[in-house]
């Protein structure tokens, strides 16, 4: 029942609806990638190279002669698994941190949000590229960095969160009955403080994934993946005479980020209630 | 003179949190160099080959055969007098090298913020006035799509589009090489190859304002001294702009700070798309060859200058928020 309640303010939003749609479409062919791959991403001279999308390749193929819409069709995983493993690390990076720091406050509050701050102000993109040039470009390296170069902002976040339930009673009631802090952290306060935390992590993922197109497009990637930015990266060389090894991966990207991001918003409408008012 | 003094501690107690931040970063950046598996020497020399007698130079210049927290207070010692080490690519200082493109650089990031300032800021005004009215939706819509978009893809469509095909702007590069120009033919020179490039490193910031002044501009029209005004009979304008954006602005100025430093990183795409000579195609030159000293250079750089920036910020608060001055 709660669940239809939920989906009645969801799909009030008719973009986040159509972003729903196109996620699941994503992520369908992340799933059969290969079943509905014509070709390996990495064999190449399947057919002539630098062609242009033609029948026999719907999006043409690379300068090795490699089929884009296979390459397509396989780097979905790629950028899928990045954006949901970086963006899960750094919101369990962030709700533990954050709420240690808006719950017992005082010196571990101010320590704690001094760290946040230190990642603050290195900017993100340029903390992970430093990681992955100083430590290797491994996709493993790659989910790793991503997700801790992006936890302060959630960090502030879930401290704002637990700052104003602290004080309410029942966080009160449940420490006279004598629960443990723990307890009373993870149990009674987080449930509550999850809308915005959601609504965050959702955004997160469209930014990992956009993070990780960039750090490929520059040659920082995992060289053994097939990814969207890879792809990217490999094809501004022929700018000047291969548009669709261009236009194409990025579109992938724009419309990856872009459904998540209109989920972001569509999750906030439903979930946030100071909002339900207008 | 008791305001005086009060600003003046405020200015104080700022400058002072600032500072352990910047050994905060200088520390940081000393152990990510150091956590790296092996001598930390081939950090400071970069991917080469170094002849022994120069290994042993910079071995001893940095003091790598002392103890690990005497090898920190020289690491201090050094960044604190401006010596950011020395690129074995280019044989030069980094710091000489960082301050010779840093002037490029600054002037595509202030190109950039100012653009996303103003038209992010117009848009957001325009949607909050009449909220889920068609310009509200339409204005919606192009800030997701801004938010959305990987602008270093964009830039690579710009140029497909308007330098390959229409053959309108130049395609990359800092000004176009032997020509002879007047004064005024080089700025519109220059200006010319910044129009695409400050263009993509904007759209982002231009997005994140956009929705930014909407949804703190809808909050502040919620109240009282809103309707107060409105009561009054004031003109829609000085409501909205005198009253309103007035009070919904203090956001727009805290994030200048962090954009400061998105758009330092946004740089580094944006300058490698387009053959843009400054720190981000610095950086990315120094990340293809290996050359450390550049990137952790460039790291504390950026930091340091989004510290200061928002120094700035703080400080500025008290000429545009009459409730610090109080606290």
């Amino acid at each position: 029942m709660k669940i239809r309640a939920f989906w009645n303010r969801y799909s009030k939003n008719k973009m986040a609806v159509l972003g729903l749609i196109l996620l699941t479409i994503i992520f369908a062919m992340a799933l059969l990638a290969p079943l509905i791959a014509p070709y390996s991403p990495w064999r190449i001279r399947v057919g002539p190279t630098l062609t242009p999308p033609c029948p026999g390749y719907p999006m043409g193929t690379d300068d090795l002669g490699r089929d884009i819409l296979s390459q397509l069709i396989w780097g979905t995983r790629i950028s899928l698994v990045v954006g949901f493993f970086s963006a899960g690390i750094s919101t369990l990076i962030g709700i533990f941190i954050g709420s240690m720091s808006g719950y017992y406050s005082g010196k571990l509050d101010k320590i704690l949000m001094g760290l946040a701050e230190l990642f603050l102000v290195i900017p993100n993109f340029v903390l992970a590229l430093t990681l992955v040039a100083l430590y290797g470009s491994s996709f493993y390296i790659i989910i790793l960095v991503i997700g801790m170069a992006g936890w302060p902002s959630t960090a502030r976040l879930v401290r704002g969160e637990f700052l104003s339930h602290r004080e309410r009673a029942y966080v009160e009631g449940a420490q006279s009955v004598g629960l443990k802090d723990r307890e009373i952290i993870f149990g009674e306060i987080l449930p509550n403080t999850m809308p915005p935390i959601i609504v965050n992590a959702s955004i997160g993922v469209a930014r990992a994934i956009l993070i990780e197109a960039g750090l490929s497009f520059l040659g920082a990637g995992d060289p053994n993946v097939v990814s969207w930015g890879y792809m990217l990266y490999n094809a501004f060389r022929f700018i000047h005479q291969s548009w669709w090894m261009i236009t194409l991966p990025g579109l992938a990207l724009f419309a990856t980020a872009l459904s998540l991001n209109l989920i972001g918003d569509g999750l906030n409408d439903a979930l946030n209630p100071r909002l339900k008012h207008i | 003179m008791g305001e005086y003094r009060s600003v003046l501690n405020y200015i104080i107690k700022r400058v002072l949190m600032a500072i352990p931040l910047m050994f905060a970063i200088i520390i940081m950046s000393f152990l990510l160099i150091h956590l790296v598996p092996g001598d930390p020497i081939h950090v400071f020399l970069g991917g080469f080959a170094a002849s022994p007698e120069y290994t042993a130079m910079m071995r001893e210049r940095m003091g790598l055969d002392k103890p690990v927290f005497v090898q920190l207070l020289v690491y201090i010692q050094n960044i604190l007098r401006g010596d950011l080490g020395t690129s074995y690519l280019y044989f030069m200082p980094v710091s000489t090298l960082i301050l010779s493109r840093i002037g490029n650089t600054l002037i595509l990031v202030a190109l950039s913020m100012i653009w996303s300032t103003f038209v992010g800021v117009l848009l957001g005004v325009l949607s909050a006035r009449k909220p889920f009215s068609l310009t509200d939706n339409v204005i919606s819509l192009v800030s997701v799509l801004g938010y959305s978009v990987p602008y270093f893809w964009l830039g690579m469509m710009l140029i497909m589009f308007f330098s390959v095909r229409l053959d309108i702007l130049p395609l990359g590069g800092l000004m176009t090489l032997g020509v002879e120009f007047d004064s005024w033919g080089y700025i519109v020179d220059r200006l010319r190859h910044l129009v695409l490039p400050s263009f993509a490193l904007g759209i982002f910031q231009f997005a994140v304002l956009t929705r930014l002044t909407r949804a703190s501009l809808q909050e502040v029209l919620r109240q009282d001294f809103i309707m107060m005004a409105w009561s009054k009979g004031l003109r829609e304008r000085t409501v909205l702009l005198k009253h309103g954006l007035r009070n919904a602005i203090l956001p727009v100025v805290t994030i200048l700070g962090l954009r400061l430093g998105t758009a330092f990183g946004g740089a580094i795409l944006t300058e490698t798309v387009f053959s843009y000579p400054g720190v981000g195609r610095l950086m990315y030159d120094a990340l293809v060859q290996r050359d450390f000293p550049i990137i952790m250079g460039i790291l504390i750089m950026i930091s340091f200058t989004v510290i200061m920036a928002n120094l700035v910020v703080d400080i500025l608060y008290i000429f545009i928020d009459p409730r610090v001055k109080h606290k």
